[in-house]
């Protein structure tokens, strides 16, 4: 049966969110982004809502969540900010591909570390428009283990990760693997720190640009959940991106809605002139698109049985609303006018956050150049 | 004469020249201005080696310009001074644009050459040309409004033989360091658009307080614009423009003539698009090699349109212009070259970014603050809403937008 309805839970879920988002992370959510800064008590805090990394009870979590209520969880919270939140959900992916993927053993090792507030990282992002399919990244089968050669962009917690997941592809089967490393071992080589040179937005959140060369790790590092199963943890942590850019044009939108009420010109206030209200009505049909779309592609993780079909799905889900959401946020600058160019207002740290989540995973064979 | 679309060579090996010195010496400072939100510590160097003039292109007018107070320059030895100031104005957002933030005037001397007397040209005009004065700024914008310039809420009060300002400002061009600023009040809230007037006001003028030197802006933070208030700032009779006689005719004809400088500032932002364009070739030449086949082969039809666009917006901003040189109207084309060029240009960017991936959003290189900087191009000098609203009343007569 079709039913566009929230569950009573999830509905639930997103009044606690939101009440959390505007308590705990408007409030500083840009002075954390000019210091480059995420307070531990905040990380702590977040870790508590249980929405960022899904480690289960038995390993110390608050309990695993499905795809569609972590993501409602990415969008209801970057509502609030878009930096902490990416900050604390690419942290708790590694949870999450270790939850999916992992071994008895290697969820027993890893998962209670990082419930307890040990940093996570996932090294997954190559640029160049890549999809699942396209890592270039690639693991060789030596006789201690493994030989891993690497170069991934936004990575969190790039000099700190107690955990890290490495995504490369076994050369001998030509498929895709996930590999276990603990802490920054030699081999593993910050080549960027985005806090030394930042990006547009998103500053907030640690992240940088490692390569791995001849990287040694042991034959136990391997995850044994592989196929589907990795392309569906892979497709879940990936839909985290475009979440988080709809919550960011939600609050950019909102935000240029009150504003084009509220601004006189020419003797009413300028929501009155077409060609202000009407990209604020763009603006909320893309949002409402791109939810729905996102909404969509975490259902079919579990539905969709081929690893191209995913694959090619989160690809366009995710370059699609992140493009769409850019121009939403830009879109609001526009409404704002001069105030939309100034750092009084937020919606610039809006935009800048939006711009930035479409450089970490959006292919441009996805997206036309509208010139 | 039949049509043509070719600028003269001399034009174009100027703004080859400009755009070379702009890649070579003001490119490499580019990163340093947007973090130190200031003009580069080596600006006076490089701008020694600006191969132009650009003072003409300061003040936004080219009707008159420093030859008339005796000093002959290069610029200004065209016939078609519009079409050549948008022609340099493109060469000179390509390296990256902080240098025109080296330029001290404003469109303050356009608005005294439209609105003063021959004494009041002479003295802050001619002074500026003399570099008597080497800065100037412009107050219009207060924080309650931006494009409906009626609102304006500053108050002008005649008290014996002076004027009393009481008011604030913001986006105010060296608000904070000029030598003098041309400044829009109201003589007569209850007069509505017909009150306002326009005064000079000379530096450390008491009550002329900057509120915020440097306004904290999302791009071209190299550009000082200050926010100011004004605190029973006594002026004296003759700095009001244009006199007591004066009426607010002229101030709406000073804004006519702001408008001139509409298909210049659309021309910059091609300028930095055309730059970021570039920027992307290169890049695509040293790293294309990671991308796979299809989409190299994207890159190449997308670059392509992007190219094509930016010509489009190159002829509308230079119809524009040369309609200007001509002396005929071109309100309607004006405002087509700022609605269209802004947009494209910002396309343009955006896809490089887009292209880029991490790259492009990273202050690892500058496709990160182009996007930044091109932003504004759509909001100023009349937003692209504001730009809709005249090309519309101009096809559908002054009714057209109106709820």
């Amino acid at each position: 049966m079709i039913d566009f309805d929230l569950s009573d839970e999830q509905a639930a879920l997103c009044e606690v969110l939101k009440d959390f988002a505007e308590r705990e992370l408007r409030p500083i959510g840009r002075r954390c982004e000019d210091e480059q800064n995420m307070p531990g008590e905040l990380r702590a805090k977040l870790r508590a809502l249980g929405v960022t990394d899904g480690i289960p009870a038995e390993f110390g979590g608050v309990g695993e969540l499905g795809p569609l209520d972590y993501l409602m969880a990415a969008d209801g919270l970057a509502y609030g900010d878009p930096g902490l939140t990416y900050g604390a959900f690419s942290s708790g992916h590694a949870a999450l591909l270790l939850t999916a993927c992992g071994s008895a053993r290697q969820r027993a090792r890893y998962l209670p570390r990082l419930a307890d507030g040990a940093l996570g990282s996932v090294l997954y992002y190559e640029g160049w428009g890549r999809g699942a399919d396209e890592i270039e990244a690639t693991a060789a089968a030596i006789p201690a283990g493994w030989n891993v050669n690497a170069e991934k962009f936004f990575v969190p917690n790039p000099a700190t990760a107690e955990v890290s997941i490495v995504i490369a592809t076994d050369i001998e089967a030509g498929e895709l693997r996930a590999f276990a490393l603990d802490g920054t071992p030699p081999g593993y080589i910050v080549g960027c720190d985005d806090r030394v040179t930042p990006n547009s937005g998103l500053r907030a959140a640690h992240t940088g640009a490692i390569a791995l060369r001849g990287l040694t790790l042991d034959a136990a590092s391997i995850l044994p959940g592989r196929g589907l199963d990795l392309a569906r943890a892979l497709a879940w942590i990936r839909l985290t991106v475009p979440a988080i850019a709809i919550g960011t044009a939600r609050a950019a939108i909102e935000y240029a809605i009150r504003y084009a009420q509220e601004r006189m010109a020419f003797g009413k206030p300028i929501s009155a002139f077409q060609g202000v209200a009407f990209l604020l009505a763009d603006g909320d049909t893309a949002i409402d698109a791109a939810r729905l779309s996102l909404w969509s592609a975490a259902q079919d993780l579990y539905h969709i049985e081929d690893v191209d079909q995913l694959n090619r799905v989160t690809t366009d889900t995710v370059s699609r609303v992140c493009a769409a959401m850019e121009q939403v946020a830009r879109d609001a600058t526009q409404v704002l006018g001069g105030s939309g160019f100034i750092r009084d207002h937020p919606v610039e740290y809006w935009w800048r956050s939006t711009a930035t989540l479409a450089g970490i995973d959006t292919d441009f064979l996805a997206t036309p150049a509208v010139v | 004469m039949t049509i043509s679309f070719d600028l003269p060579q001399d034009i174009l090996k100027l703004c080859g020249e400009i755009r070379e010195w702009g890649v070579e010496e003001v490119r490499p400072l580019a990163r340093e201005a947007d973090r130190i939100k200031a003009l580069p510590a080596a600006a006076n160097d490089v701008m020694a080696r600006c191969p132009v003039n650009l003072s003409p292109l300061a003040i936004a007018t080219f009707g008159r310009t420093r030859s008339d107070w005796g000093d002959d320059f290069r610029l200004t030895g065209h016939a078609s001074n519009y079409v050549l100031g948008a022609a340099v104005s493109e060469a000179l957002g390509y390296g990256d644009s902080w240098p025109v933030a080296v330029l001290r005037g404003s469109i303050g001397e356009k608005a005294i050459l439209a609105l003063g007397t021959p004494g009041q040209q002479e003295y802050w005009v001619g002074g500026f040309m003399r570099g008597e004065f080497r800065s100037s700024a412009f107050a219009l914008t207060e924080p309650h409004f931006g494009s409906d310039v009626s609102q304006v809420n500053t108050t002008a009060v005649r008290r014996g033989d002076a004027w009393v300002v009481n008011g604030a400002k913001m986006y105010c061009s060296l608000g904070a360091s000029a030598d003098y600023t041309v400044l829009f009040a109201t003589i007569g809230k209850s007069l509505g658009r017909h009150g306002i007037r326009a005064f000079v006001v000379p530096r450390g003028t008491p009550g002329y307080v900057v509120t915020k030197a440097r306004e904290d802006k999302l791009g071209l933070r190299a550009f000082e614009t200050s926010a100011l208030s004004f605190d029973d700032m006594e002026l004296p009779a003759d700095s009001l423009l244009g006199g007591e006689d004066q009426d607010s005719r002229g101030f709406y004809g000073a804004l006519a003539t702001l408008n001139t400088s509409r298909p210049i500032t659309a021309a910059w932002a091609v300028g930095i698009a055309s730059g970021c364009l570039d920027y992307l070739r290169r890049w695509v030449r040293q790293h294309g090699r990671a991308f796979s086949v299809e989409r190299r082969q994207r890159i190449e039809e997308d670059v392509r349109r992007m190219q094509a666009g930016l010509t489009q917006a190159r002829l509308l901003n230079l119809r524009a212009a040369w309609l200007q040189d001509c002396g005929r109207p071109n309100r309607r084309e004006a405002s087509a070259a700022k609605a269209f060029a802004p947009q494209v240009a910002e396309a343009v960017c955006r896809r490089a970014a887009a292209i880029m991936g991490p790259d492009g959003v990273s202050e690892r290189h500058l496709v990160e603050k182009w996007n930044r900087d091109i932003r504004v191009f759509d909001i100023w000098e009349g937003s692209g809403q504001i730009q809709r609203l005249t090309i519309s009343r101009s096809l559908l007569g002054s009714g057209a937008g109106r709820g």
